[in-house]
């Protein structure tokens, strides 16, 4: 047997480039996962920046979604953390990425992380995860994550969270903007 | 709150950062406008990037937004135009501009615009206008917008349209993309 991992390959959609089914089914996707009540899905997807796909075989496997949090709950975050000076509301948040279970290890995490690294480029991101959630943890801070401020707990979760950014300024700069060029 | 254009305030917000509320009143203001069906409205706000509301302390009298359509919506209306090389899929359109009937004409429109093009920077953007519609169709009321091409009839209206667009290179250059700095 070939020690080769399969090609996964990442697409990237806007929300409103994608039909209803495709939307279902990235909804469906991170369902599996189990983290993220089906009413807040169906709210935010909509509202993503971009949603990204990992693909083998014309079949959809993982997925991921970069969106702007609602900002009262975004800036909640960094305080929690106990760094509100690093709040940045241009921040993207990393989230819902999800692997169907029985295509964990083929590489689909690492195929939708490179191609957000590649989307992203030097935009503020950041993401949350439970604190114990070790095989998250250390692969992020080992793609240029760090983390912010402490662990602490929310009012939107029982479990212990850490916050993790990536391209913040210690102190949140407001002469910096999205530009194109 | 007198009413007062020195008084006038205008904010920008993502919608998920908007109350029902709100949202609510966006759609009442542009449906009354007459310009765009209201259910279209409902459908697509979800989907824009940002909402901008003017108003008199929280009494809201004229409103805006920020949208990414579909890429091939975009696509279209500069192949209608007539210049299909200056299409850019990162151009946001300006849409459901509306005043309340009884504030027009005092300012309302440019404090709107105003904080639109703050906001903007130098992102491309574009906006469609009806060419009968003499007082939106103007450039020289708008002059940082150039005229797309020549006037076009489309599926997607009954009336003749005109195609304005600003910060867009003459041919829509693949390297350039949005960056923070």
């Amino acid at each position: 047997m070939s020690d080769q991992k399969p090609d996964v390959k990442t697409i990237l959609r806007r929300p409103i480039d994608c039909a209803p089914k495709l939307l279902q089914n990235f909804i469906d996707i991170v369902l599996i996962g189990g983290e993220v009540p089906v009413a807040n899905l169906r709210r935010g997807v909509p509202s993503a920046d971009m949603l990204f796909f990992a693909v083998l075989e014309k079949q959809i496997i993982g997925v991921s979604c970069l969106r702007y949090p609602n900002a009262n709950f975004h800036k909640h975050l960094f305080e929690k953390a106990g760094v509100p000076e690093m709040y940045n509301p241009l921040s993207l948040e990393a989230c819902w990425l999800c692997v169907k279970p029985e295509y964990r290890g083929v590489g689909a995490w690492s195929s939708i992380f490179k191609a957000r690294t590649e989307y992203t480029e030097g935009r503020p991101t950041h993401a949350l995860h439970r604190a114990d959630n070790k095989l998250v943890s250390d692969p992020v801070k080992n793609m240029g994550y760090s983390q912010a401020g402490i662990d602490f707990y929310a009012d939107t979760s029982d479990d212990k969270l850490c916050l993790i950014v990536k391209n913040h300024d210690p102190v949140f700069d407001p002469s910096k903007k999205m530009k194109y060029c | 709150m007198t009413e007062n254009i020195e008084n006038l305030r205008t904010i920008v917000l993502r919608p998920q950062d908007c109350s029902e509320k709100m949202k609510e009143k966006f759609v009442q203001l542009v449906a009354a406008g007459g310009e765009a069906e209201e259910h279209r409205v409902r459908y697509s706000l979800p989907y824009s990037e940002v909402l901008i509301f003017t108003g008199f302390g929280n009494t809201i009298i004229g409103v805006g937004a920020l949208l990414r359509p579909k890429t091939i919506y975009i696509q279209h209306l500069f192949e209608c135009a007539g210049e299909p090389q200056m299409s850019n899929p990162y151009s946001i359109e300006s849409c459901w501009l509306s005043v309340s009937e009884a504030y027009r004409g005092k300012g309302v429109w440019r404090h709107n615009n105003s904080a639109k093009l703050d906001y903007i920077g130098d992102r491309p953007y574009h906006t469609i206008r009806r060419v009968a519609n003499k007082s939106v169709a103007d450039l020289s009321k708008e002059q940082e917008y150039v005229h797309v091409g020549k006037d076009f009839f489309s599926p997607i209206s009954k009336h003749k349209l005109r195609l304005m667009a600003a910060n867009h290179d003459p041919v829509f250059d693949p390297s350039k993309k949005l960056r923070y700095s």
